[in-house]
């Protein structure tokens, strides 16, 4: 199956990236060197971290747009071209299982725990999404999910439905099973609808943003979203990753009444 | 890196996907009607950019270039095949300075033309089973099968838009069918190819994504604005080209959501006419619109904001592989894209 899995919105933790500061530094001075177009010279970078969870908190900036007519739209084009990215990601995986390709690449890949990884990645997430958009009740609704090492994707949703202006919030219990210490950011796409529309990714928050978990700590982090009052009727869902361990991404479910 | 320094690499890159492309096509009957135009339109060689970013991707992953020619290569052909098609969907006569395939050859002849390459570009990847297994062959096919979809399903949504003639395709669009039609094809998958080979499916490839969106989007808007404002014989298309066709641009999207009622009218009456209709008086008035509008103003810093955004990415997508000149020169590839004026 295709790993076209979708790239978290949110930055890693800057201190996941070995030299991730000087790096950022090292690139906006090589652009303000080489790129001969007006404003280079003022790009600057945006602060590492994410704190909300947003989905754009490491975009740079080239900020000669400031003053121009361009204005706001052009500050948030980066960010809907990261959505739109992870957005067509994640029905990449969708189709890509429902094409049913895992079947036909015709050689035994059950050696490779990379690929079968995947392949149960997507088999779960199509399993899930094809109940999503049959706009079935949910067979399973306990709100609280523990993720850990080696689980398959788990799906993640509030106790109960939510109407349009209502906050729906989710709890989640990470688990960190590695030996070592780990950082978390979490991140989601937006949330797309089944009788279409879509709950932005923007309206999603994180409890808390980030946090740290030492071998076998357990915590938990809160997903909160109003939901838009001009949403429609049905379900609502994204891919969650967590950033930090590749093996934390769930599928977040949001019935709106 | 100098400019001189990539430019050379940038030669040397093209020049071994040409003798790989002109190799792949057979020397027999028909030469007249079909070969023949193949050899001489895939002589012409455009940028290279394709097949340059999945050979120095390999190289700077540590892989072997010349287990990712056969890929690159494919990649080239198959981007070829799309002009081709492309020419005769948007009714361009000029295509690197030179008449396109269906301008000398006919509309019959280009689309089969177009289709032959398309085959060889498949063909090509079967070279790959002897030194890189079937496992890994298959996984290039993936790859391959996946850039091809989004592209065509890209060119559709795009194609769709000029043929209804709609007036109200928002940034956001615009931003989805250029990654569909652009960025996997062109920088997302040889990126994702060339470390595929490299590192023998050992990374996440997704590293690669959000680079060659951003790259790519600030490549099609440069593109779009050289379109409209370059010069001809750089260029090699043209000039105007995109209003003729129709074509929503960032630039016309963004006009379009500036004009008062009775400008908006004349400007979908002169978009939902046949090309050959469309005035050149009426051309020009668009084009000082979007001069006064500050449209291109406006695509220039979107392309700016992407490209810084691409530079931050590759940061991202090339963590932890060591400095090359292979590695410089994807650096650098960013800066050319954008300020480049061919």
């Amino acid at each position: 199956m295709e790993p076209y899995q979708r790239q978290p919105a949110a930055s890693w933790p800057a201190d996941s990236v070995p030299g991730a500061r000087e790096t950022v530094g090292e690139a906006t001075s090589f652009l303000r060197r080489l790129i001969p177009f007006p404003g280079a010279e003022t790009l600057t970078a945006l602060p590492l971290l994410s704190s909300s969870g947003r989905g754009s908190g490491m975009q740079p900036v080239a900020a000669a747009d400031a003053p121009s007519a361009a204005g706001q739209q052009v500050a948030s084009i980066v960010s809907q071209a990261a959505s739109i990215l992870d957005e067509e990601m994640a029905r990449g995986v969708l189709t890509a299982s429902r094409a049913g390709a895992a079947p036909s690449r015709g050689y035994d890949d059950a050696s490779n725990p990379l690929m079968r990884q995947v392949h149960e990645l997507v088999d779960n997430i199509a399993a899930m999404w094809s109940r999503v958009e049959n706009a079935q009740a949910p067979s399973y609704g306990s709100s609280q999910t523990t993720a850990g090492n080696a689980e398959p994707l788990a799906d993640v949703r509030p106790r109960a439905a939510v109407k349009p202006g209502q906050r729906a919030t989710i709890s989640m219990r990470i688990s960190n099973s590695e030996n070592r210490p780990v950082r978390l950011v979490a991140a989601a796409t937006d949330l797309l609808g089944s009788q279409g529309g879509r709950i932005a990714s923007s309206l999603l928050e994180f409890t808390p943003a980030e946090l740290s978990l030492e071998p076998g700590e357990q915590r938990d982090i809160a997903i909160a979203v109003t939901v838009p009052l001009e949403a429609a009727p049905g379900c609502y869902s994204g891919l969650l990753v967590v950033r930090g361990v590749d093996y934390l991404r769930a599928l977040v479910t949001i019935e709106v009444l | 890196m100098a400019a001189d320094t990539f430019e050379a690499n940038l030669s040397g890159y093209r020049e071994t996907t040409l003798e790989g492309l002109l190799s792949a096509v057979p020397q027999r009957e028909p030469l007249r009607h079909l070969y023949g135009p193949l050899s001489s339109y895939l002589s012409r060689s455009g940028k290279g950019i394709r097949p340059a970013l999945c050979l120095a991707t390999c190289r700077a992953f540590g892989g072997d270039a010349s287990e990712a020619r056969a890929s690159a290569t494919a990649i080239e052909m198959l981007h070829n095949a799309f002009l081709v098609h492309d020419d005769i969907e948007d009714e361009s006569d000029l295509r690197r300075g030179l008449p396109t395939m269906h301008a000398e050859h006919g509309i019959p002849i280009a689309v089969n033309a177009g289709d032959m390459l398309t085959a060889l570009s498949v063909r090509m990847l079967r070279d790959n089973l002897p030194s890189l297994g079937l496992p890994l062959t298959w996984r290039v096919y993936d790859e391959f099968d996946h850039m091809m979809q989004e592209s065509l399903e890209g060119q559709a949504m795009e194609l769709g838009w000029v043929r209804d003639n709609r007036c109200d395709v928002t940034d956001e669009d615009y931003l989805r069918m250029v990654l569909k039609k652009t960025c996997w094809y062109s920088f997302i998958h040889p990126c994702r190819i060339g470390a595929l080979i490299a590192t023998r499916d050992q990374i996440d490839l997704d590293r690669f994504n959000r680079f060659g969106c951003y790259l790519g989007t600030a490549f099609q808007i440069q593109d779009d604005l050289l379109n409209l404002t370059g010069d001809e014989r750089v260029y090699g298309k043209e000039i105007g080209g995109d209003l003729l066709e129709g074509k929503r641009t960032l630039m016309l999207i963004h006009l379009l959501r500036q004009l008062d009622a009775p400008e908006a009218v004349r400007v979908s009456t002169y978009l939902g006419q046949p090309r050959a209709e469309r005035a050149g008086r009426d051309t020009r008035w668009i084009l000082d619109l979007m001069r006064s509008r500050r449209s291109l103003e406006y695509a220039r810093t979107v392309a700016r904001q992407l490209a810084g955004a691409a530079l931050f990415e590759f940061t991202r997508a090339f963590r932890g592989v060591p400095e090359s000149d292979e590695k410089r020169f994807l650096q650098q590839v960013i800066s050319f894209m954008v300020s480049r004026d061919v």
